[in-house]
């Protein structure tokens, strides 16, 4: 019985280090959950709190990953327009505007499509991932997002569901995403 | 009288060496040993001082960055490999900067931020014009957009991000400039990075290139350890690799030379007085041509170096000819020695004196430095010869036989057999000669003469390929009378590069704009955005708070009485837009104009735009060693006819043309066998001929002033010339087989032209001269 007890707080010792994954294990158990959507639609809210503003900015519309790899990121309030950003990572507008921020742009790509390559070779990062779900955090390792991110959070299951880019200013910028397939009308 | 042998020589040449010596200790501090710029090959006429300064900050700045590679197959790359390399860079010392290097850019970015308003750029100050409102709404596009934070980010200070609108224009080569990075390195793919690290010094100081070659190896070898794959591309990698190859090289090369020729001397004179005698006279030639050419010109270029220290084939042969007379005689002296030799050595130091004084007229320094080299060093190893003798092999005693005059004699007799129809010969010889003459095809560019398929060219190849930038050598200089009238021209520039796509350029009129157009922007601001209300309206969309808008207003009215001066601005820029002003002298202003992503190289060249020239520094180089090339051409041919005019002087007109018909015709089968094996030919084979017309000049002077001589003083004038020749082939004949292009295209020259200048000697003699005696004994 004593040696019971003192297996038992082994193990307890034992299971944090148990539970730590590597980089390489969190980028593929979150990106085989993600995978199996292959394509999908999702509802978003952005809210991006800001220092130079005494409320959040807050966006809503429909992002919608494409079969062919590309993303379609539907703003539809405060005003209503489209941005197409490719598998490479370059953005187009449907009015033909253009979104100079390719860094930003690569870095939403990647966390939608949980490109597990791209994630590791720019992020160091923790977490935790099971059959459920997955959290992720991201601290930058690349140069131009280190200059702007002082980490990112990101957790969903099958989908992702939400994500934090945190600023070094204290300026935080939060997605909510809500799965569309739930609700074919898009209500 | 001074008489041949006085020991008042002797004192004499004590002399002289003390006053090189002094005078190269009082001016060695003041000078440049080794001058290694390929731009200081440039004429004065073709780059004035300030053009020479602009290619040599660009050509400096390319010439010091080196591009580490490194990669993984399958799996990522770790960061801990990153992070090795990166550290091992740094704990070399070697390297001022590992990495991106973002802090300029970024003390530019925070020094520029003030003078947003300034810097705004003409798309946005026409959209203000024409589309107030379309402004506003691609902020607000901007702000919504996933990440708009990233925008935001100064959305106190510059809420309409003006500022980041002006980084953009610095950006505008499809983000090239502003590439992916990972722990400081440049990220190419998930398996690939590629480390840029600039050197602390000149790619081309000799200590840095061997160091970095040494790094180079031990991190090949770490890498490779760990299944990574390491690659070296850049400037400093090249020059590394050629040094450590060249050095391998003569080492291999000059070792075996060195230990061939000493062994071939001792067998031949059986002392080491006469070895210390010939290296003495070589040594002297070298030591005064170097410190006069330090007096005269300040430095020394590494061309002269290579080339001056080819002259011993020249040096040696003075000396050789003096030990031969003492071969089998009991009762020789130096002074009887002298006296044989005296006017056929200083006939033919004439001859090649001759051939190198035309060089000093010529416009490009460093031929010059080469004349003064040459013509210094030639005299002071005569001169060493004629002094040094007496005191040095008094009592010299040759031995009577040995089987090296042995071996001579017979070779010499064998040869001459084959000399007998003279006409035949010269016929059989311009008939081998020709068809190689005719497929003979210069090649001056300079990217010719590396080696296109040694390991540091291909890794140069593979990471050009894979690094998403790359500002070429090329570049455009660009004047106007006022910086109106540069910009002006700049940007007249810059639309024809854009509209023809052949490179994206990285240009001064692209990023900042001329004072009144400033003016005009901020005006606009203030008319179109505030007094309209347009302003006013989108801070109340997003939540500005009312005292911010006003500050925001505030700004604009201080904006609008100051304006960024030209010279101010450049201040603060960081590389590569740094290089770009050059400044105004009078009423000469000037800039250059980057080129990223040359996508079209010949049509540069075709680009012509007022105010505008292209500036090419590989073209620039090529050109001059056509012209290089061309000038030892003529100045050959100006010495052959000098030196039959010199030799009609001395020996009459048929046998001046006999004796210069050697060297000739030994000419024609180098330059014959160069087309025949499609060999490269540039200037580099011309300084090859010059040594060989020189050397074959003594072989045939001696052949024509000795063929009167009984049969022994003839043979000891074989085993002279066959020694010479010997020695002139084992120290740089070998470098034929060197990978260096250049080296390789030097011995191959000197070796076949040599040769045939041995073979074909004998044409110089007299008709009924005597032939080698018999015997075969020299004695």
């Amino acid at each position: 019985m004593r040696w019971a007890g003192l297996w038992y707080v082994l193990l307890l010792l034992c299971a944090p280090a148990a539970a730590e994954q590597s980089t390489d294990e969190l980028t593929v158990c979150a990106a085989s959950q993600l995978q199996s959507a292959g394509s999908y639609r999702m509802g978003f809210e952005q809210l991006q709190h800001l220092a130079a503003l005494s409320t959040p900015l807050i966006s809503r519309g429909e992002v919608e990953l494409q079969p062919a790899g590309s993303i379609r990121w539907h703003v539809i309030e405060p005003i209503d327009y489209e941005l197409f950003i490719d598998v490479n990572g370059m953005v187009t507008s449907s009015d033909g505007a253009t979104f100079d921020h390719p860094a930003i742009m690569r870095l939403v790509r990647m966390l939608l499509t949980m490109d597990t390559r791209a994630l590791a070779a720019t992020f160091v990062i923790t977490g935790n991932c099971n059959d459920q779900d997955w959290s992720l955090h991201l601290t930058p390792t690349d140069e131009l997002l280190k200059g702007l991110f002082e980490h990112i959070n990101a957790n969903g299951g099958h989908l992702l569901s939400g994500v934090e880019l945190v600023a070094h200013s204290g300026d935080r910028t939060v997605f909510r995403f809500a799965d569309l397939a739930a609700d074919p009308s898009g209500n | 009288m001074i008489a041949l042998g006085d020991r008042w020589l002797a004192w004499v040449w004590v002399l002289m060496m003390v006053a090189l010596a002094l005078a190269g200790w009082i001016v060695l501090p003041h000078v440049t040993l080794s001058e290694s710029s390929l731009l200081k090959l440039l004429p004065d006429s073709e780059l004035d001082a300030a053009e020479r300064s602009i290619v040599e900050r660009v050509s400096t700045q390319s010439g010091q960055t080196s591009l580490w590679l490194l990669e993984t197959e399958g799996q990522p790359l770790p960061d801990e490999s990153i992070t090795v390399l990166r550290d091992r860079l740094m704990e070399s010392t070697l390297f001022a900067t590992v990495g991106v290097d973002a802090s300029g850019f970024r003390q530019m970015a925070a020094s520029l931020f003030p003078w947003r308003y300034q810097l705004m750029p003409t798309p946005i100050r026409q959209l203000l014009e024409t589309n107030p409102d379309e402004l506003i709404q691609t902020r607000t596009r901007d702000l919504y957009a996933p990440g708009g934070m990233a925008r935001a980010s100064n959305l106190l200070d510059d809420p309409f991000d003006l500022f980041a609108a002006w980084l953009l224009t610095l950006v505008r080569n499809e983000g090239t400039l502003n590439p992916q990075t990972r722990l400081g390195a440049i990220v190419v793919n998930a398996q690939t990075i590629i480390l840029p690290a600039t050197l602390q010094t000149s790619g081309f100081d000799l200590d840095t290139q061997f160091r970095l070659a040494e790094l180079m190896d031990s991190l090949d070898n770490e890498f490779a350890a760990q299944g990574l794959t390491l690659r070296v591309g850049g400037v400093p990698a090249y020059a590394a690799w050629n040094a450590v190859s060249a050095r391998a090289e003569v080492s291999t090369v000059g070792t075996g030379s060195l230990v061939g020729v000493l062994l071939l001397a001792l067998m031949a004179f059986r002392s080491l007085r006469p070895l210390a005698f010939v290296v003495l006279a070589i040594s002297a030639g070298i030591f005064a041509g170097a410190t006069i050419s330090l007096l005269l010109f300040d430095r020394i270029h590494m061309l002269t170096w290579v080339f001056g220290a080819s002259l011993i084939g020249i040096g040696i042969d003075y000396s050789m000819h003096l030990l031969a007379t003492a071969q089998g005689r009991p009762d020789w002296t130096p002074a009887l020695g002298l006296q044989r030799i005296f006017k056929p050595t200083a006939i033919g130091l004439a001859s090649s004196v001759l051939g190198f004084v035309a060089l000093l007229f010529t416009p490009f320094p460093v031929l010059r430095e080469i004349a003064a080299f040459a013509i210094t060093g030639l005299v002071m190893a005569w001169f060493t010869c004629i002094a040094l003798a007496t005191p040095i092999l008094r009592n010299y005693q040759a031995p009577a036989d040995t089987w090296v005059a042995d071996f001579a004699i017979r070779l010499a007799r064998l040869r001459d057999r084959c000399m007998t129809r003279r006409w035949l010969v010269i016929g059989l010889v311009l008939l081998l000669a020709l068809p190689g003459l005719m497929l003979l095809k210069p090649d001056d560019n300079i990217t010719a003469l590396q080696a296109r398929d040694t390991p540091v060219a291909l890794d140069d190849a593979y990471i050009r390929e894979h690094l998403p930038m790359g500002i070429a050598s090329q570049f455009f200089l660009v004047e106007g009378h006022t910086v109106s009238e540069l910009l002006a021209n700049e940007a007249a520039l810059v639309r024809q590069l854009d509209s023809t796509r052949t490179a994206t350029p990285i240009a001064l009129s692209s990023i900042v704009s001329l004072p009144d157009d400033q003016q005009k922007g901020v005006h606009l601001l203030q008319e179109k955005l505030g007094a309209s209300g347009l302003a006013a309206g989108f801070f109340k969309r997003i939540g500005y708070s009312e005292s911010a808008a006003g500050a925001e207003f505030e700004r604009w009215e201080r904006a609008s009485t100051l304006t960024l001066e030209l010279p101010e601005f450049t201040r603060h820029l960081a590389p590569p837009w740094s290089l770009l002003w050059q400044g105004c002298e009078g009423l000469r202003c000037r800039s250059i104009v980057l080129l990223d992503k040359v996508r079209d190289k010949g049509a540069l060249e075709t680009v012509h735009s007022p105010g505008a020239r292209l500036v090419d520094q590989v073209s620039l180089l090529s050109g001059q060693f056509a012209q290089f090339r061309a000038s030892a051409s003529l100045m050959l041919a100006g010495a052959i006819v000098l030196v039959i005019v010199v030799l009609t002087f001395t020996y009459g007109l048929l046998a001046a043309l006999r004796i210069t018909l050697v060297p000739i015709l030994g000419l024609a089968i180098a330059l014959g066998m160069l087309g025949l094996t499609g060999t490269l030919y540039s200037v580099f084979n011309l300084f090859a001929l010059l040594l060989v017309f020189g050397i074959g000049i003594d072989y045939a002077v001696f052949q024509h002033v000795n063929a009167h001589d009984s049969g022994a003083e003839l043979n000891r004038t074989e085993f002279a010339i066959l020694l010479s020749a010997i020695t002139t082939l084992l120290a740089f004949g070998l470098l034929a087989v060197s990978e260096t292009t250049v080296i390789s295209a030097f011995g191959s020259t000197l070796t076949m032209g040599i040769a045939s200048c041995w073979l074909l000697s004998p044409l110089a003699r007299p008709e009924g001269a005597a032939r080698i005696h018999q015997s075969g004994d020299p004695g």
